[in-house]
């Protein structure tokens, strides 16, 4: 029978498989010894040294002095230095920008807020307060600018990830085929990514949220707009054109027929998001002798769980609605949780509800649960994206 | 021992295979698919290209021991015909009309048509066949087919969407599988789009979507709309039958054909709103039927957001499941040299 070549990995490749692993453990278990990497790792022990001693040079791992001796001599403790250097999560809201700084261990060393007018917001103008926000917010921590490693923008549009363009975002002025990536890196040397929100919102509940271990999952965002975040084997799923997720656009039962229009919304996100919410609402008010003002769609559902029928009815729209939305998923992706996020979408009453209306559904047999991270889950997705290629990139160029 | 001949005297216009002689002790694979009325058996070699194929109908048996010894009888004619020795088989893959697990080779539930409960396929047909067994839903196995030699060749992200009696669809996602946590990933029957009965079926009916796009839903409406004065031949029209009947004019015809185009838009639409694949395959009986995937496409051509779909037949027809068989029977062989083929699972 013909031999098939085996492959092996190259001895660089293994090398930083190997760098990663060795982070990974420090990371969780703290300073410790080469010895107890070894244990812990399974590699043997040149193995560790050669690859700590790699580690070292590229400035991510250093002695901490020795440790207690258990009769010999006393081993020598290694660290992982989070302070390498830092990141940063942006994202990019219809009205606001958010910030967070982290250091390569993902601990929070700053964050910032601040807000964008429509007057204001061409992609030059936004460009230009990113990079005053982002310098603002390292030197108030002390973080000279060439420890930045790593900045990672999140856009409620869809993205070409690779490119760094930004398709359409109908919020702002002028933002059409932007290459947002490009123009920040006339402002910044660090690597820079553009990534869609939501979908930097699912990674940062895989990370640290609700969606932790879970390696198919999807994450459904309900605020101004409607989408979705899909998580397959451990990692994001884009699509082709970069528009899986989109499900803004899904035609479900009970929404009058219009064909979604470019730059618009899509025909569920017009009921579904807050915007459609408060307008069915103030529609109540008209006709209802007990007009009472809100402020925001969260609101109506607060009323819907105190007891309010007419907000209780918008309420049960919306969860029949999303009830239809999370079948199609399931039926489709057949995903072991469904994660509801966003500011309508993390409503206690509407789990709730659509928990309920699932429950006669044979094929929805899926856990339905609200997301953990709140309106920090797009910047916490962003930073973890940031310090993983931060850190890959360090051991490679190392090599 | 291999005899190596000189390399000049080969010849490139040669048929690769000597069917006669020496090939005849390689290696071969059987690929199988249990449709709702059909069983199909295919022989192929190691290239995949198949020596023989043997069908016969399963309309009257419903138990599985009933079709794995059909299968055994087929497969021992097919070794007599191609006189192919049964030492040199290496596996088998057999496509399932329903939920299986392709780890265990156990067929959950099949459709409304069979009704098999947790049957453990693969291990049934280890013991009885004497070969290295696979099982793997036939819609996926079809999506393999397609993948590999049909309209979906080179591409990662497609969806391949058989629209028959049933309808279901096996999802390619970076170039593998998708079978989700119970492995009902694509079992798009029961999507509930636009136009379609909005209560969610009970276990063991058909879907929303096939009531509405399926080969008997549609033929129920046909009926419905033309009571007893079309004749006996308008009776005993298909699905496919009554959408050429559109196409020549007939109103109420061409009024359900609409109808179906739309909800199939829909459905195409929707999961192309979640998955955003490059290509959809349409298979099966009415999947395949020209005048409805043209008035889809009409219909599609308004459904520009997010992305706008692309729709194809499929190249294989019904022969998809067959060679999606070979090409899982190819890898089963395979894997007993080299690490499996990677699927995504929960």
């Amino acid at each position: 029978m013909k031999k098939e070549p085996v492959l092996v990995a190259r001895p660089a490749l293994l090398r930083q498989t190997n760098a990663q692993l060795l982070l990974r453990l420090l990371r969780e278990a703290g300073p410790c010894s080469k010895a107890d990497l070894v244990r812990a790792s399974g590699l043997s022990a040149p193995t560790v040294t050669n690859v700590v001693a790699h580690l070292a040079s590229a400035g991510l791992v250093e002695p901490v002095g020795e440790g207690d001796s258990t009769g010999g001599r006393p081993p020598d403790i290694i660290r992982f230095r989070a302070e390498r250097g830092c990141v940063v999560g942006a994202e990019i809201g219809p009205d606001f920008l958010r910030f967070l700084l982290a250091d390569l261990d993902g601990h929070e060393l700053g964050r910032a807020d601040s807000a964008i007018s429509w007057q204001s917001s061409k992609p030059a103008a936004i460009c230009a307060q990113i990079a005053k926000e982002v310098r603002t917010l390292l030197r108030k921590q002390n973080q000279p600018e060439d420890r930045l490693l790593g900045l990672i923008v999140g856009v409620p549009a869809i993205v070409n990830v690779h490119e760094g363009i930004v398709f359409s975002l109908s919020k702002l002025k002028g933002w059409s085929d932007v290459p947002l990536a490009a123009m920040l890196r006339k402002e910044f040397a660090c690597q820079i990514t553009i990534e869609n929100d939501t979908n930097l919102a699912a990674q940062g509940e895989y990370h640290r949220g609700a969606a932790q271990r879970e390696r198919n999952f999807v994450f459904i965002t309900i605020g101004e707009g409607v989408g979705a975040g899909i998580f397959l084997d451990g990692v994001i799923y884009r699509g082709s054109q970069w528009s899986a997720g989109e499900i803004g656009y899904l035609r479900v039962p009970h929404i009058s027929r219009e064909h979604p229009t470019t730059h618009g919304y899509g025909r569920l996100e017009k009921v579904l998001g807050a915007p459609g919410i408060l307008r069915s609402w103030r529609a109540t008010r008209k006709r209802s002798r007990t007009p009472r003002k809100v402020a925001c769609a969260v609101e109506v559902f607060d009323l819907a769980a105190a007891g309010n029928a007419q907000a209780n009815r918008i309420l049960l729209q919306r969860a029949a609605m999303l009830s239809d939305v999370i079948l199609d998923l399931s039926l489709i992706l057949n995903p072991s949780l469904i994660l509801l996020g966003g500011e309508v979408g993390s409503h206690p009453r509407l789990l709730q509800e659509v928990r309920a209306q699932l429950r006669g559904s044979e094929f929805a047999s899926v856990n339905v649960s609200v997301a953990a991270l709140g309106s920090s889950a797009v910047l916490w997705g962003a930073v973890f994206i940031a310090m993983q290629s931060a850190v890959s990139s360090l051991i490679q160029h190392s090599d | 021992m291999v005899q190596h001949k000189p390399r000049k005297y080969k010849s490139l216009s040669k048929p690769r295979f000597d069917l006669s002689t020496a090939e005849k002790t390689g290696a071969y694979v059987v690929g199988v698919d249990i449709g709702g009325s059909n069983l199909r058996i295919a022989l192929a070699d190691r290239k995949g290209s198949s020596l023989g194929k043997w069908a016969t109908s399963t309309k009257e048996t419903a138990s599985p021991q009933v079709v794995i010894s059909l299968i055994h009888k087929g497969m021992h004619q097919l070794l007599r015909q191609t006189a192919v020795q049964r030492s040199s088989l290496r596996a088998i893959a057999v496509g399932a009309p329903g939920v299986t697990d392709r780890d265990t080779g156990v067929v959950f539930a099949t459709s409304y048509l069979r009704g098999w409960k947790n049957v453990p396929l693969a291990a049934m047909l280890q013991a009885e066949l004497q070969l290295p067994a696979v099982v793997e839903n036939d819609v996926k196995l079809a999506a393999i087919g397609e993948h590999w030699a049909g309209a979906a060749q080179g591409i990662p992200n497609f969806v391949f969407l058989a629209i028959g009696t049933g309808i279901a669809a096996g999802i390619f996602v970076n170039g593998h599988l998708v079978d989700g946590r119970d492995w009902i990933a694509g079992e798009v029957g029961y999507l509930i789009v636009p136009g379609t009965r909005e209560t969610p079926s009970k276990a063991g009916e058909p879907g929303p979507l096939e009531s509405a796009i399926g080969g008997e839903g549609v033929r129920q409406q046909w009926l419905a709309s033309c009571p007893s004065d079309g004749g006996a031949t308008a009776q005993d029209l298909t699905a496919t039958g009554i959408f050429y009947h559109a196409l020549a004019g007939n109103p109420k015809a061409m009024k359900i054909l609409d109808r179906s185009a739309r909800i199939l838009a829909y459905a195409v639409h929707n999961i192309s709103a979640v998955l955003n694949p490059s290509l959809f395959v349409l298979g099966g009986g009415v999947g395949m039927n020209g005048p409805l995937i043209a008035a889809t496409e009409r219909i599609l051509e308004c459904y520009t957001q997010p992305s706008r779909p692309q729709i194809v037949a499929s190249a294989l027809g019904q022969d998809a499941q067959l060679m999606g068989a070979i090409r899982l029977a190819l890898d089963k062989a395979e894997s007993r040299k080299h690490l499996q083929p990677a699927h995504y699972r929960s």
